[in-house]
C-alpha cells in the first residue's frame, strides 16, 4: 500500500514535470528582456528548472531543522532519519540549482562562475550541507542523530541568512549581476508564472517521494544492521 | 529551435540526475527486501 503509494506520487510528480516542460518548450514565449539583455529570451526558461530547485531546497533545510526540534524533544530515530533524508534530498536539489545558474551563467555572462553574490551564496550553502554529510558519517552511532539534530538546526539559520538576507542587501543587490530583479518587477509574463507553478509542483512532489523512500531505506538499514548484531 | 536548447540541456541534466537518485535508491530498496527485514 506505502510502496504503492510512492509509486503513484512519483507517476503525478513525473507527468507534472513533462506538461511543465511541454508547455515551456512550446507554449512559453521568449523573454523580451531577456533578449534585449542576452541576446537569448529563450534562456530565461531556466528558471522552470534553476528556480523551484533552489526554493525547494532552502525550504527543506528548514523543514529538517523542525525535524531536528522534533527529535531532540521525542528522540525517536523515525525524526532522525526523516531529517537526515530531507537534508541529503535538498542538497541534491543545490548542487543541479548551482549547475543550472551556472549554465545560466555561461550564457548571459560568458562565464561558468563570476563569484557573483548569489553563486557566492550558494556555494556557502552546499559547503554547510556537504560538511553536515560528512559530519553525519563520521560521528559514532549513539551520538549521529543529536548531533544531526543541532546541524540542522544551526544550518537553517544560516541558510536563512544565504538565500534570503546576503543577497537583498542593497549593497550586494548592487553588484550582483542575477537576474531575480527582471522577475521580481514582473518582466516575465504571466505564462512563466503559470509554468513556474506547474514545475514548482511537480519538483516538490518528487521531492517528497525522494525523502520518503530515503527515510525508509536509512530506518531499514538500521534495522537490518541491528538484526545482524 | 537551437536558441531553445540551453532550456532542453538545463532540464535533461536535471531530470536525468533526480531519475538516477530515484533509481538507485529504488535499487537500495530491493536489496534490503531480499535481505528479509526481520519485522517486515
Amino acid at each position: 500500500m506505502r510502496r504503492q503509494r510512492g509509486q503513484m506520487l512519483t507517476a503525478i510528480a513525473g507527468t507534472l514535470l513533462l506538461v511543465a516542460f511541454a508547455l515551456a518548450f512550446f507554449w512559453v514565449p521568449p523573454a523580451a528582456e531577456f533578449q534585449r539583455l542576452y541576446g537569448n529570451g529563450h534562456i530565461a526558461k531556466i528558471v522552470f528548472v534553476h528556480v523551484p530547485l533552489a526554493i525547494i531546497s532552502f525550504v527543506a533545510f528548514v523543514v529538517a531543522a523542525g525535524f531536528g526540534v522534533a527529535y531532540l524533544r521525542t528522540r525517536r530515530l523515525r525524526w532522525d532519519a526523516l531529517g537526515a533524508a530531507t537534508i541529503e534530498v535538498a542538497w541534491l536539489y543545490a548542487v543541479l540549482a548551482t549547475v543550472t545558474g551556472a549554465w545560466f551563467s555561461r550564457l548571459a555572462w560568458g562565464a561558468w562562475w563570476n563569484w557573483d553574490p548569489r553563486q557566492t551564496t550558494m556555494f556557502m550553502v552546499l559547503l554547510t550541507y556537504t560538511a553536515y554529510l560528512l559530519v553525519r558519517g563520521a560521528v559514532d552511532e549513539e551520538r549521529r542523530a543529536s548531533v544531526s539534530a543541532v546541524y540542522a538546526i544551526l544550518g537553517s539559520g544560516a541558510s536563512l541568512m544565504l538565500y534570503w538576507v546576503v543577497p537583498y542587501l542593497p549593497a550586494i543587490q548592487q553588484v550582483s549581476l542575477h537576474p531575480s530583479g527582471i522577475i521580481a518587477r514582473g518582466g516575465l509574463d504571466a505564462s512563466y508564472r503559470a509554468v513556474l507553478a506547474l514545475s514548482t509542483l511537480g519538483m516538490g512532489l518528487l521531492f517528497v517521494q525522494l525523502v520518503r523512500l530515503r527515510a525508509t531505506l536509512e530506518l531499514a538499514e538500521r534495522r537490518l544492521m541491528a538484526a545482524s548484531r | 529551435m537551437p536558441e531553445a536548447l540551453p532550456f532542453f540541456l538545463a532540464w535533461l541534466i536535471t531530470w536525468l540526475a533526480l531519475m538516477a537518485y530515484l533509481w538507485r535508491l529504488e535499487s537500495r530498496w530491493r536489496t534490503i527486501e531480499r535481505e528479509e527485514l526481520p519485522d517486515d
